[in-house]
């Protein structure tokens, strides 16, 4: 499970479970960020995201918690410092659940407009968030082949 | 732990350090000097020595075991010397082998029991022996710590108070970081000080059936070890071999009750363990507890109530109970992530970013019933769309109308609006019950919009009293308008509200009701329909009786006879005519330009035919000739529509006219990061293809592929039909102030009249220049004054604005600076407190704020020190 994954020690096999999107960039980075994609606060009750909407955005949640549910059923929570929707993102197809918040709080929300944008301006961030996200999808993907093997 | 993301079980890598480094290492020594005066206190004065020791010090660890377990793995005096090689570098730093790794933890429970087994014979009672037993541990972990590297010499395998504190700290109350390992050098297995939540978890859980046995044999007999040691009885009485019989025999029960509890109520062996070690905890304070509080009390000359002894005894159940719920939750945490199930998280540093996310107050959207951030800098417009939601707008600047807002509530806490955002609303006829979203701001909570409300059904104010009917008073009873633009539709407005009776009719060329032009680029790239560009509800024509007459052309004016001559043969008669006929796009002459693909991007039709033009022949190149707003304009919009577009532009740099260069080198750049090409000094000689266009041959000879060819290269009044009317036509109708032309019954205004010395083509021009017009043919005095002339780039993702004259001269004050960064460019030219002269290019909110001061006019002059301190935000609070 990873949960003893000493970085650098010998005895590690099992691959990292969880993963700091864009860790390396700076305060002042995400300030850049952040002047070109949005902010969405909610509250409790609100759909973040909506199961048949078309909506080509990943959500970083900076506050607050929100579920996953599918007609009435929850499958799951997400933290707060989560990042979701990123399949959306790339492929463009429609949403297959809908995220409902839990209590209030904000989400930084990006398109691929935004991310055109940020690489106009900023193409050095706007690489390493498409990598990023590409680095999210492959561990998830792993994630669920690991599931369907077992 | 709230600047990290909220994994289930983060290692100490993930934790901050809550305290300096310094104060551990003084907490350390202090720890390690209050031990050694216990000790010379055993030496010299056993009675105080080992009651303090075994009656205050060492009953208290358990207690801290289970809460913060984290406190003792940083002060341990063992920890201490076993640290002080590695801390020093004179470690050997061996790696403790597999073997031992493994068998580390038997052996430390081994030792525990026995060595607290002897306390009864030696240890309570003889110095000697605690002293030998106190310096030998501290010796050992030293000696730990010369050859293994990490903590693998001792704290976490052969200490053997180790295996206790794993158990009663194995979900901790409060978690304290590692404060030992700088960096993890792997050196044990499961360590409790890498991930303390999940170190127990995973030893039960170990796939190796002996090493999670030495684990449950622990906790399991624990509790009975308790029973057995503090009723066995005094070593005076019985026999050595009787004494450990007992324990073993309170040991096996234990063990006992928890191999029932696991097979007959099948609890599971985490919950069977911690259940287990938390009673070992109680246990052993219903008999300290007492003797804890009477030995302090004793210390301090007091005696303690009765109801105090038990304390300790009380506090050890509460803390027992949340540590097995704490652990309760872990585990199912652990579970989830064990079976695979948990989906692999992925986080953000979340503290960083909020930081720079910032907003409290909320503004409510009523039909979607989402919600977004009361952000003085940020317009509602900007707020609708970061909540996902969709709103048309056009000019972005408060003046085209097509983006009015139904306030439901909360109509004092936006900003005051503009003029040009008042004559708006009042075109619209909703002022009092709605804003334009583009320019305004909430300034703080408790608004309320509605997206799904026409903002007219909203209460309608009630009109003002004893209103004069100039129609009637001036005798004009019938106005024509040519021409069903912006300035046509605020002539058809201003006459209405001068006259309730005066008959209008608008004729209007093309087949669509009013609509913002501005915007069409959209109907280009989006798969909206025309409807949401109309500017006017239908309710509106009903409502001010005014007649449109689509897709009708006036062909002739018979000025003798007061008439306007339609195509369709029929004809209207005035008493005051308005030419309103707006401008065409020019299409600078090159051969080829008559081949189909070949387009301009002037009316809603042309956008539409564009689109359909690129589906029919799976386009994939364009050339747009322009490198000026609207050029730059349709470029995106092609791009939008995955289109590759090169931008043609005669001068040597983009908006030549409005920007300085570097504001246009700023442009370039971004367009070019998105995809478009530009190419500056060249213009487009020829157009080639077989039927349609497929090539585009420029001034210098190069050749481009394109199938599509759009012309942004400038306009030309429609002012044919006054030139045949014998009214006096230069570039467009000539007017005076008043709007007149040379016919006094004909006035003009917008994009086809030319005034001399103002400035011509904008939105803004021809709804101010109708108001004079409408106001002129009943007689009044009106004099035309220029709106502001800003020129804003619509475009997402940039922020491009420029103004007036970019020159310095006498009493005009520049201000820049020289330092800004190479993505944002400011330049302010100010005059008597007024801007003259703007640039402000940049990411998207660089220019915001000049853009409102520029429209208000504001003046200046109290934050011109703030402004010449580069302080740009000061135009925010103007
Ligand atoms: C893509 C684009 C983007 C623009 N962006 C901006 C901007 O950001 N800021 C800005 O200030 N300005 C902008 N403009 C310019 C602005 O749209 C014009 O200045 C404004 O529309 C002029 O209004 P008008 O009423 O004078 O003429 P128009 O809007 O051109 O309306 C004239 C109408 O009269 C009709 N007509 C002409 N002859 C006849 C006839 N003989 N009989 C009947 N009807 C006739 C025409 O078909 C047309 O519908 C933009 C223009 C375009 C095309
Ligand atoms: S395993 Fe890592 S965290 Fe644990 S004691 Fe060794 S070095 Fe320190
Ligand atoms: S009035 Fe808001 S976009 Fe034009």
């Amino acid at each position: 499970m990873g949960l003893f994954d000493y970085s650098n020690a010998a005895d590690s096999v099992e691959p990292l479970q969880e993963i700091t999107f864009l860790a390396d960039l700076s305060s002042e980075d995400w300030a850049r960020v952040l002047k070109i994609v949005k902010s969405r606060v909610f509250r409790a009750g609100d759909d973040l995201i909506r199961a048949g909407d078309k909506d080509d955005s990943f959500y970083i949640l900076t506050s607050g918690e929100v579920e996953v549910t599918i007609g009435d059923k929850v499958l799951a929570t997400i933290p707060e410092g989560s990042v979701f929707g990123e399949i959306s993102f790339f492929d463009g197809a429609l949403r297959s659940a809908t995220i409902r918040a839990k209590s209030k709080g904000s989400a930084v929300r990006v398109t691929r407009d935004d991310l055109d944008t940020l690489a106009a301006w900023e193409p050095e961030i706007a690489r390493k968030m498409l990598f990023d996200l590409g680095r999210v999808l492959a561990m998830r993907l792993r994630w669920t082949t690991r599931l369907a093997a077992s | 732990m709230s600047d990290i993301i909220k994994k289930p079980f983060p290692s100490y890598l993930d934790m901050p350090a809550q305290l300096p480094s310094n104060f551990w290492w003084s907490f350390r020594i202090a720890t390690f000097a209050v031990m050694l005066v216990i000790m010379w206190l055993v030496a010299t004065n056993p009675a105080s020595g080992f009651a303090l020791f075994w009656k205050v010090l060492i009953p208290s660890l358990p207690l801290l075991f289970a809460l913060a377990p984290g406190i003792w793995r940083q002060i341990c005096p063992m920890a201490l010397v076993n640290q002080i090689p590695r801390t020093f570098g004179f470690s050997k730093e061996l790696t403790l082998p597999v073997r031992f790794k493994n068998l580390a933890y038997f052996i430390s429970v081994l030792t525990f029991f026995f060595l607290v087994s002897l306390r009864h014979v030696y240890f309570n009672k003889e110095p000697a022996a605690l002293l030998v037993l106190v310096f030998g541990a501290l010796a050992l972990a030293f000696i730990g710590g010369v050859f293994y590297k990490g903590r693998s010499g001792w704290c976490g395998t052969f200490c053997p108070l180790a295996p206790i504190q794993k158990a009663y700290g194995h979900a901790p109350v409060v978690t304290i970081r590692n404060g030992y390992c700088p960096t993890c050098v792997g050196c044990q297995k499961n360590c409790y000080d890498f991930n303390p939540r999940a170190a127990f978890l995973s030893d039960l859980a170990d796939k190796d059936p002996w090493y999670a046995g030495h684990k449950k044999f622990f906790v399991a007999g624990l509790p009975g070890f308790a029973i057995g040691f503090f009723t066995a009885q005094d070593l005076a009485q019985t026999s050595l071999v009787t004494y450990y019989l007992y324990l073993a025999g309170w040991i096996i029960t234990t063990l006992g009750i928890y191999m029932a509890a696991r097979i007959f109520i099948s609890v599971t062996d985490f919950r069977a363990a911690a259940i287990s070690a938390m009673s070992a905890l109680v246990i052993f304070y219903w008999y300290t507890g007492a003797g804890i509080v009477n030995t302090l009390g004793g210390l301090a000359g007091v005696q303690a109530p009765d109801w105090v002894l038990m304390l300790p005894f009380f506090t050890a159940i509460v803390v027992g109970v949340r540590v097995i719920f704490l652990g309760m939750s872990a585990e199912a945490d652990f579970r989830a992530l064990d079976s695979g199930k948990a989906e692999p998280r992925v986080g953000v540093k979340i503290d960083i970013v909020r930081r720079n996310a910032g907003a409290e107050d909320l503004v409510s959207e009523r039909k979607s019933g989402r919600s977004f951030a009361a952000d003085p800098t940020r317009t509602l417009l900007d707020g609708i769309e970061s909540a996902g939601l969709t709103l048309d707008f056009g000019c972005r600047m408060g003046m085209c109308g097509a983006d009015p807002i139904a306030i439901v509530e909360g109509m004092e806490s936006l900003s005051p609006p503009s003029d040009d955002e008042l004559a708006t609303l009042r075109r619209l006829g909703l002022e009092g019950r709605a804003r334009m979203a583009c320019v305004c701001k909430a300034t703080g909570g408790g608004v309320t919009i509605d997206l799904g409300m026409n903002p007219n059904d909203l209460p309608e104010p009630p009109p003002p009293e004893n209103q004069r009917d100039l129609g009637v008073e001036t005798g004009v009873q019938k106005v024509v308008i040519i021409g069903n633009g912006t300035a046509g539709m605020a002539v058809a407005d201003e006459v209405r509200r001068h006259s309730a009776s005066c008959k209008i009719d608008v004729v209007a060329r093309e087949s669509h009701q009013f609509y913002n032009r501005m915007a069409i680029g959209r109907l280009l790239y989006g798969r909206t329909g025309l409807e949401d560009l109309y500017l006017m509800s239908p309710e509106w024509f009903e409502k001010k009786s005014v007649d449109v007459w689509l897709n009708t052309q006036a062909v002739a004016i018979d000025r003798d006879g007061k008439q306007v001559k339609l195509g369709t043969g029929e004809s209207l008669a005035y008493d005051k005519l308005v030419l309103a006929m707006g401008s065409r796009a020019i299409v600078p002459p090159a051969e080829g330009t008559q081949l189909p693909g070949c387009f301009v991007l002037r009316e809603a039709a042309d956008a539409q035919i564009i689109r359909a033009w690129r589906q029919q022949h799976a386009c994939e190149r364009a050339v747009v000739l322009g490198g000026g707003v609207l050029g730059i304009e349709a470029a995106d919009a092609l791009r939008r529509l995955n289109v590759k577009t090169t931008i043609i532009q005669r001068a040597e740099r983009l908006m030549n006219k409005e920007l300085d260069e570097k504001g246009s080198a700023i442009l370039r750049k971004y367009l070019e990061g998105l995809g478009i090409k530009v190419i500056t000094g060249a213009s487009v000689a020829k157009v080639f293809g077989n039927a349609r266009v497929e090539q585009v041959e420029l001034s210098n000879g190069d050749l481009l592929d394109a199938e599509i060819y759009i012309a942004c290269a400038g306009v030309k009044a429609n002012s044919e039909l006054a030139a045949a009317a014998g009214l006096e036509v230069k570039r467009g109708v000539i007017v005076d102030a008043a709007m007149r032309t040379s016919d006094p019954d004909i006035f003009a205004a917008g994009d086809v009249a030319e005034l001399s010395g103002a400035v011509s083509g904008l939105w803004a021009v021809g709804t101010a220049q109708a108001a004079v017009a409408a106001a002129t043919l009943f007689g009044k005095d009106a004099s035309y004054s220029p709106p502001s002339t800003l020129v804003s780039l619509k475009m997402d993702g940039i922020d491009v604005k420029g103004f007036g004259s970019l020159e310095g001269g006498d009493g005009i004050e520049e201000i820049f600076d020289a330092n800004e960064p190479e993505n944002e460019h400011r330049r302010l030219f100010i005059s008597d407190g007024r801007i003259v002269g703007a640039v402000f290019v940049g990411p998207p909110g660089t220019g915001q704020d000049v853009g409102q001061v520029i429209q208000s006019r504001a003046n200046l002059s109290g934050i011109i020190e703030r402004l010449r301190n580069k302080d740009w935000a000061a135009l925010g609070s103007v």
